[in-house]
């Protein structure tokens, strides 16, 4: 068993990960979730979806109910193996007595990083988050988006080989997003791989290579970017009279009506054809047929739409009398 | 590294809390308050000789006045710093000490680390302890100057206190780290290891008493479950006696002749009786058995907050 696991590709290969809060809130029903090595992974949901339970169970924040699966090659859980991850968490608090500087050689200590490697990476850690001028003022009076930005050189202190991040740009300016986003790619050229939790769908989409999509404890979607889009794809036929009267004609043949467009979805060409050639045999002149690729938005909202209710929170299990 | 990193940690935080200042601060009030008393050929010099009281009860000169003024000192201090003031404010200064681990944001980064949580626990555990050897460190030192440079008695035995002193503490920081981990408040802990102190005191008065006049209970069952409780607690009372008894010095009811002072001769009586009963706790008290079952007492409770803490979700 040892071995299968050892020469497994995956960062991160986690399978059937449960989790329910206090008898009753399921926050994880099931999640598998495979992230490669070398790549900046994304893990999607609404608020409430069960993300930062994920992270916190790989981390061993929270105990899982059940879990499988492995992180860099080690049975999920293993200490040694937190040496070389970094995690920054949703929200992030340092000792206030402590300057920027001291938090990293304290956090550097915990993580094992020898004393002479903390200095050495502390200052240029902080200069690469932006908080150079900082380095000797104590966290207490640091705004929340500089605490974001010291939390994230915490997490790169012992430089690790997967980097954990909960909403890493939640309270920062959208400079400080793009900054985030060009250090998240950077360590990826230098071979880490990512795991980031995030809401915010464009920011994913621009940094992501691949991405899971949890909604209410289970990951409804997991693949590329490009292979979550190609799935959903739709034809747009505009004509120059509408089509209205041809609807149910339409209709059989798979397509729609909407706002005066026939809408074919799926890659299916054939099916657009076939719409064409009823339109030209009914003598409607065709202004254009237009493909059209999903956003990640989109999917986003037609699962969580799907989704019983539009919140995205685990469902509460009956409680036994 | 790690833990030492921790341990650190753990004392900086208590250290960058008011109280710990404040009790540097009274210490250092109490061991000048102290050697503002001095003595010379006369008797008792207050303040630098503002102020000369001439004792002609204690003839035998000024030595063995400051002799026994000394050993009131200790038996003072070892009664209140070590018996409550000093644990009080410890407790308030260290209440603190795993709520604040345990807040988001801050423990979900500290556990992450490459460390076991029971490792983390320790290390915050010692470091709460290492707050309260500072203080009895700057305490003792500070009054055993005073009593040696000003008094001219060097009593060394005096520094059994310090070890004494973070005993006792630790016997009640086992429940402040309990009741810090399963409530993550520290004013609701500092509130519940008042209690649960209380408690204790009750145990350990009860069991006295009970043994002391066992006349009060005809069937005995009484005095054996008081002694049976007694026996499980973490024996906080005795640890003034270990003082005495480690420390050597004389016990106020020596120095100070308050036999001759009754009027009747029932009173004396009494008194005789209150002093023989003190003689005989002293002597009867085994501090091997005593510190050893309380350290057992206090190990139980410590198992039991590092089995909540490592069982937590964060
Ligand atoms: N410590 C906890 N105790 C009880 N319920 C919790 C706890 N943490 C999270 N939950 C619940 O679990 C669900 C998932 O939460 P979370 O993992 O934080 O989601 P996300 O990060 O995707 O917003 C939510 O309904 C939340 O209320
Ligand atoms: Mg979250």
């Amino acid at each position: 068993m040892l071995h299968v696991t050892e020469i497994t590709n995956w960062a991160v290969d986690l399978i059937g990960v449960k989790k329910t809060y206090a008898r009753k809130i399921q926050a994880l029903r099931g999640v598998n979730i495979q992230v490669g090595r070398g790549e900046i992974f994304g893990l999607l949901g609404p608020n409430g979806a069960g993300k930062s339970t994920l992270v916190k169970i790989m981390m061993t924040l929270v105990h899982p109910d059940v879990a499988h699966g492995t992180v860099l090659g080690r049975p999920l859980g293993n200490r040694k193996k937190r040496a070389v991850m970094g995690f920054l968490p949703e929200q992030s608090q340092f000792p206030p007595y402590l300057t920027a500087r001291q938090t990293l050689d304290y956090y550097g200590a915990l993580a094992k990083v020898p004393a002479q490697k903390r200095r050495e990476r502390s200052d240029s850690l902080l200069g690469r988050v932006g908080l150079e001028q900082w380095v000797d003022t104590r966290v207490s009076q640091y705004s929340k988006g500089m605490l974001r930005r010291l939390g994230l050189a915490q997490a790169l202190i012992n430089d690790p080989e997967l980097i954990v991040l909960d909403e890493p740009t939640d309270g920062l300016d959208p400079i400080g997003r793009r900054e985030v986003r060009a250090l998240l790619t950077e360590l990826r050229r230098a071979g880490k791989t990512v795991f980031i939790n995030s809401h915010l769908l464009s920011e994913v989409e621009m940094v992501c290579d691949r991405v899971a999509i949890l909604n209410q404890g289970l990951v409804a979607r997991q693949g590329t970017l490009s292979e979550l889009t190609e799935h959903t794809m739709e034809y747009r036929i505009a004509t120059t009279v509408e089509a209205s009267a041809l609807r149910e004609e339409v209709e059989r043949l798979g397509g729609s009506l909407q706002d005066g467009h026939i809408v074919v979805s799926g890659r299916d060409a054939k099916v657009v054809n076939e719409i064409i050639d009823l339109l030209r045999s009914r003598d409607y002149s065709i202004e254009s047929v237009e493909p059209r690729r999903f956003s990640l938005e989109d999917v986003f909202v037609e699962i969580i739409g799907d989704a019983a209710g539009s919140v995205g929170a685990p469902p509460v299990v009956a409680r036994k009398a | 590294m790690q833990l030492l990193a921790i341990v650190i940690d753990s004392f900086r935080d208590a250290k960058d809390r008011k109280i710990f200042w404040i009790m540097i601060i009274i210490s250092v009030m109490i061991a000048t308050s102290m050697a503002c008393v001095g003595f010379n050929d006369q008797g008792v010099d207050v303040l630098f000789g503002t102020w000369t009281h001439a004792t002609p009860e204690w003839s035998a000169g000024s030595e063995e006045l400051a002799a026994n003024v000394a050993a009131v000192a200790i038996e003072v201090i070892a009664d209140n710093y070590l018996g409550w003031i000093g644990m009080v404010m410890a407790l308030v200064a260290t209440a603190a000490v795993f709520p604040s681990l345990m807040e988001h944001g801050h423990i979900d980064i500290t556990a992450s680390k490459p460390l076991a949580r029971w490792q983390l626990f320790l290390g915050r555990y010692l470091g709460g302890m290492v707050f309260m050897l500072v203080q009895a460190v700057v305490f003792v030192g500070l009054t055993f100057l005073v009593m040696g440079v000003r008094w001219g008695c060097w009593t060394w035995s005096y520094f059994w206190l310090v070890p004494l002193i973070v005993l006792m503490f630790s016997y009640l920081f086992a429940f402040s780290a309990l009741f810090g981990v399963w409530t993550r408040r520290s004013m609701t802990s500092l509130m519940l290891t008042m209690m649960a102190w209380f408690v204790l005191f009750s145990v350990q008065s009860t069991h006295a008493l009970l043994e002391a006049n066992p006349e009060w209970d005809k069937t005995g069952v009484w005095r054996r479950t008081a002694a049976g409780l007694h026996w499980v607690v973490p024996k906080t009372q005795d640890i003034t006696v270990i003082a005495g008894k480690l420390v050597g010095a004389k016990s106020i009811v020596e120095v100070i002749p308050l036999e001759e002072a009754a009027e009747t001769e029932r009173e004396r009586e009494e008194f005789r009786h209150a002093v023989e009963g003190q003689r005989n706790l002293v002597a009867e008290l085994n501090p091997g058995a005593s510190i050893g079952s309380s350290l057992a007492a206090e190990l139980a409770i410590i198992l039991l907050a590092v089995r909540l803490f490592s069982r937590r979700d964060f």
